[in-house]
């Protein structure tokens, strides 16, 4: 059905802040990351999903952010790699900078679980049905997340 | 020595990354800017997932490869040194979505979509190229001029004419095309997610005009109906002609699956009607349209039969919201294809038509959806049974 001009600025107030962090996390860029954003919405907008409830809701806007932001990862058009000065604008501390930085530097396949267990507090069982994985398989993505982010903390220090 | 990050604050870091009120604002303009017909806004990664393959698509097309193989030869024409130009100014953006200096006329959209599908089908080709500006340089106020380091496009206040809208046209297809052709030498791109449908453009757009004759009762202009192919097979058909009633501008899309060529969705779009007061009386007759619906899936299926079928109404605080001034109608199919069909109630125009699976085996699906739809509004649905 028709999505009104109100429907979609409630939708972006409810969900543009999860989306944009989880695309930083993802594409390490703000420009992109907005992109991505924009996209989010536009196939919500020509798709015009229903949904069952405020969750199912929510996880349909967290995983098709993810595709896109896959998508746009795999054609690598511009800023391939991390420009962490991005993310300076948002952090108040060095504290929360490291944290950040030790995550976006984490290879994908850890960090979307991690952001979805840690952030978004999906269960393991959630985060297979996401991520077409085994909920074993996520089980040690999280574990090897985990490990690798403590790593890099006693590297650093 | 720190050997582990604390929950909390790993939770407070990442969470204070946050979206500006005025990107929110940005992106949510451009979201209707590209969901409006022939929506001009460019954006330099759609051409990652579906400008480009709508590119590859539109020259691959087997219906359209003739007429469109001269579009691909004027493409191809330009210099590498050219390709390689473009796609480094587009590489500079700065800004997601282009902007324009002003709003394109409803005149000048549908003249812009008419020129495009002249353009795609290689008819017509602007004689000059748009004047594209440095960063600093100034616009010229008769003049369409492209600063690409901002997405920005100027529009004099006089009427576009052709050329302009051509040059417009033809600059955005450069730009993805240079893309496109630079990163397939990458090997940046998949071409193998293009779906190829076993569905025609020519039959897809006679589904959809018989369609839109069924539900309006309109004479087809050819000139205003457009068609664009989706990477995934389907095509998404929309008409700029509805005139129901005198001035009225309205109009609507349809998809249709390429793969079984089934109308999946119909939504018309007319401020007009939307914008109205008028709601569903607390005395409704529930079979007012549903003749009408019955109809128009007859011409459109080809069936006869009908299963079952139910009336919804939303109704309660949120009269103000467009479904609260609708009276759907699901009517179930012997196969078990379930339309439903929205009009508005005071005057019968078809302003929603959706595919779904059985009602009668999904019930429960169907129900909780429109009760997330109905509290979304504050407002409750009623299903009855027709009988």
């Amino acid at each position: 059905m028709h999505t009104s001009k109100k429907d979609l600025e409630n939708l972006m107030e409810e969900y543009g802040n999860m989306l944009f962090r989880l695309n930083m996390i993802l594409l390490k860029n703000k420009q992109d990351a907005e992109d991505a954003v924009q996209e989010t919405f536009f196939r919500y907008l020509k798709k015009k999903p229903c949904f069952h409830d405020n969750e199912h809701e929510k996880a349909w806007f967290l995983k098709v952010a993810t595709n896109i932001c896959r998508d746009m990862r795999r054609f690598q058009l511009r800023h391939p790699t991390c420009d962490i000065d991005d993310y300076k604008e948002y952090l108040g501390t060095e504290d929360q900078k490291d944290s950040l930085e030790e995550l976006i530097e984490l290879p994908v396949k850890y960090k979307i679980p991690i952001y979805f267990h840690y952030i978004e507090g999906y269960s393991v069982k959630d985060i297979a049905e996401f991520t077409h994985c085994s909920e074993s398989a996520v089980k040690k993505q999280l574990q090897r997340g985990r490990e690798a982010l403590k790593l890099k903390y006693e590297e650093m220090d | 020595m720190k050997k582990w990050i604390d929950k909390d604050d790993f939770k407070n870091s990442v969470e204070s990354l946050q979206l500006s009120d005025e990107a929110k604002n940005r992106i949510l303009k451009a979201c209707y800017e590209r969901n409006r017909p022939r929506y001009f806004v460019t954006r330099r990664y759609q051409v990652a997932f579906t400008v480009l393959l709508l590119s590859i698509g539109v020259f691959c097309s087997p219906v359209a490869a003739n007429v469109r193989s001269s579009l691909k030869a004027w493409l191809d024409q330009m210099t590498q040194e050219k390709v390689q130009s473009i796609y480094n100014s587009v590489q500079k953006q700065t800004v997601g979505a282009a902007s324009t200096s002003r709003d394109f006329s409803d005149e000048e959209l549908l003249r812009k979509g008419q020129l495009e599908e002249l353009y795609k089908n290689g008819e017509l080709f602007p004689e000059k190229e748009v004047l594209v500006l440095d960063k600093g340089q100034g616009f010229k106020s008769d003049q369409v001029c492209y600063q690409s380091t901002n997405s920005f496009w100027f529009l004099p206040e006089s009427r576009l004419t052709d050329e302009d809208l051509l040059e417009i046209i033809d600059y955005e297809y450069k730009m993805n095309y240079c893309l496109a052709s630079v990163n397939e030498e990458k090997g940046l791109v998949e071409t193998n997610a293009v779906v190829n449908p076993s569905l025609s453009e020519e039959q897809a757009l006679q589904t959809a005009q018989e369609l839109i004759t069924a539900a309006y009762h309109v004479q087809i202009n050819r000139d205003r109906i457009f068609i664009e192919p989706y990477s995934n097979g389907n095509y998404e058909i929309k008409y700029l002609g509805l005139e129901l009633s005198e001035g009225s501008k309205a109009g609507c899309s349809i998809l249709i699956s390429g793969e079984d060529g089934k109308v999946q969705n119909l939504h018309y779009n007319d401020k007009k009607h939307t914008a109205v007061s008028n709601t569903i009386p607390d005395s409704i007759d529930q079979n007012v349209w549903y003749e009408k619906g019955k109809k128009i899936l007859s011409d459109m299926t080809g069936q006869d039969r009908i299963k079952s079928s139910w009336c919804l109404i939303y109704t309660g605080q949120g009269r103000t919201e467009e479904i609260t001034k609708r009276i759907y109608y699901l009517y179930e199919l012997e196969k078990g294809d379930t339309y439903t069909l929205g009009f508005l109630y005071s005057d019968g125009i078809l302003q929603t038509l959706t595919l779904g699976d059985s009602y009668l085996e999904n019930q429960e699906e169907y129900q909780t959806a429109w009760k997330f739809k109905a509290d979304r509004i504050d407002a409750t649905y009623e299903i009855k049974k027709i009988e």
